[in-house]
């Protein structure tokens, strides 16, 4: 049961940024980026080619990845999202998908369809009171909090943490206080790309790079974006630990093949009965 | 009088919506530490003459001045840089930021020449509302409407603006409440910034201005001191009931 918390909250660990990173745009845009998985897929990818191809260690190529997402991210909003930021969340939710498929394909176009894997040495799991836990999984704890921790300190103690949380909460208020949305905008994506990047590198670590790994990943970041509050960003961090343990923990009962849809009951229900999440602000109306 | 003594000047304004005009010709001053309230039945066109002011709406014709500075061009966050501070009628405070954030909010993103350090302004903000020193940790959203009203004007105030533009500052509040906070708007005209409401409660809003405007199907039937305004039998009949 031990082993099962641990690699439950590794998988948590995983989802809480690009979890994280969905709830950034959805609360100030109140748009659901469905591209995320490819910017996921995106980050991981030219992080491989830094990486790999350049000789770069990994966190430096990491850097490389992340802030690479980060501009990508908000030239694509400057690109697509921009101008159809009066129309309904539906329309940007459809605009995403195009942008999803565009770069899922572009990543193949470069990388072509073959697994790969970052080059790392290889590293004996490490052992505390009987429970196993790989390098890797030391490395995504480290970084997840890391991240987190510099994102929360952004929000609480920043001008910009401030505007985000303004606009967020009011945002004909927010302009009405000099507040530049469209700066805001930018930082949002560019928070949103980096977040989601190193998400990608986190999986590839985990497990192996493909161009699909994004797409296969986007359920649970919805998921545990809507469990914890998919307006409220940090509580989506809580909604990806709790839906990481509810996934691991399911495998004492269901085949493991069979984890996907307990994301999926999760989410249905959810959306159901408490579609502003478990720690989330009541935002929505019926 | 000089011009600097005008804190907020509208000559002719002519605005509407699709070019079609709801404001025919609309002209007042406000000046410097000043109240000035504007009432006029549903449909009269005080809101547009707020938007107008604040530049939401850009005039068909007409000028606005503010200190002296014609800012009829001015975009609505150019006119805050100006010194004009605005609270609204709904949803004027953030509900889920602090009263403290709240207060931040109001200085954070300001651009004026010669602005206060946000640590000095925040104690001569709570020297003109003592009453929200307590709550500065305290949620927005869990004030009561009284309370929340005083922050939204605490915000406001926080850029030191020359004229704080309120939208029906009453609305919704218990009569008791709506006096002690027309007492709050009293503190704040006293402390040199002008005043300019647009108000539902035609005897409370008069009751504690100085100058009152009337406005009627978009055009200003009657403007001079408030408290000849309320005196006028003509307005006595139609919106105080013939009291």
């Amino acid at each position: 049961m031990g082993q099962l918390i641990v690699n439950g909250l590794t998988t948590g660990m995983i989802l809480a940024l690009p979890a994280l990173a969905l709830a950034l745009s959805f609360s100030v845009l109140r748009f659901a980026n469905y591209a995320i998985g490819s910017y996921v897929t995106l980050g991981a990818f030219v992080t491989w080619w830094a990486n790999v191809l350049l000789g770069l260690p990994l966190w430096a190529a990491a850097g490389v990845g992340a802030a690479s997402v980060a501009l990508s991210a908000v030239a694509i909003d400057y690109l697509a999202y921009r101008k159809l930021r009066e129309r309904s969340g539906l329309t940007l939710l459809v605009a995403s998908m195009g942008v999803s498929l565009a770069l899922e394909n572009l990543v193949r176009l470069f990388a072509g369809n073959s697994p790969r894997a970052f080059d790392v040495a290889v590293a004996r799991p490490h052992r505390f009171f009987g429970l196993r836990l790989h390098q890797e999984q030391l490395v995504i704890l480290v970084t997840v909090l890391a991240a987190l921790t510099v994102v929360w300190l952004i929000f609480r103690f920043t001008r910009l943490g401030r505007a985000m949380r303004a606009i967020a909460d009011n945002p004909s208020l927010a302009a009405v206080r000099g507040i530049e949305r469209g700066k805001v905008i930018a930082a949002v994506w560019g928070m949103s790309g980096a977040l989601a990047a190193l998400a990608g590198v986190l999986i590839g670590l985990d497990t192996s790079l493909e161009p699909q790994m994004g797409w296969n990943y986007l359920l649970p970041i919805f998921t545990a974006a809507i469990l914890g509050g998919i307006a409220s960003p940090m509580a989506a961090v809580a909604g990806a630990l709790v839906l990481g343990l509810a996934e691991e923990v399911s495998t004492l009962f269901l085949p493991p093949h069979y984890r996907m849809i307990v994301a999926f009951a999760i989410m249905a229900m959810l959306l159901m009965v408490r579609p502003w999440g478990l720690f989330g602000r009541k935002w929505v109306t019926r | 009088m000089t011009i600097a003594a005008q804190s907020l000047v509208a000559e002719g304004l002519v605005a509407g919506y699709n070019g079609v005009p709801v404001l025919h010709g609309v002209s007042f001053t406000a000046r410097a530490g000043e109240i000035l309230t504007v009432v006029g039945p549903n449909g009269s066109g005080k809101s547009t003459l707020m938007k107008t002011v604040l530049g939401l709406i850009r005039p068909l014709a007409g000028r606005i001045r503010l200190d002296g500075h014609d800012i009829t061009a001015l975009s609505p966050a150019a006119r805050v840089n100006a010194g004009l501070g605005y609270v609204p009628q709904e949803a004027n405070v953030f509900p889920n930021m602090t009263v403290l954030e709240n207060l931040r909010l109001g200085l954070d993103f300001i651009r004026r020449p010669g602005a206060k350090p946000f640590a000095e302004r925040l104690q001569e903000i709570l020297e003109l509302f003592p009453e929200i020193r307590p709550k500065l940790a305290v949620r927005a959203g869990v004030l009561s409407g009284g309370q929340r009203q005083m922050v939204a004007m605490a915000s406001a105030l926080m850029a030191d603006p020359t004229v704080l533009a309120l939208d029906e500052p009453s609305a919704g509040l218990s009569p008791r409440n709506a006096e002690l906070l027309f007492g709050v708007i009293s503190r704040i005209a006293a402390s040199g910034v002008t005043l300019f409401l647009i108000e539902q409660n035609t005897r409370l809003g008069l009751d504690a201005s100085d100058e009152g405007l009337v406005l009627v199907s978009g055009e200003v039937r009657l403007t001079g001191k408030a408290s000849a305004i309320l005196a006028d039998p003509e307005v006595r009949r139609l919106y105080l009931g013939g009291k």
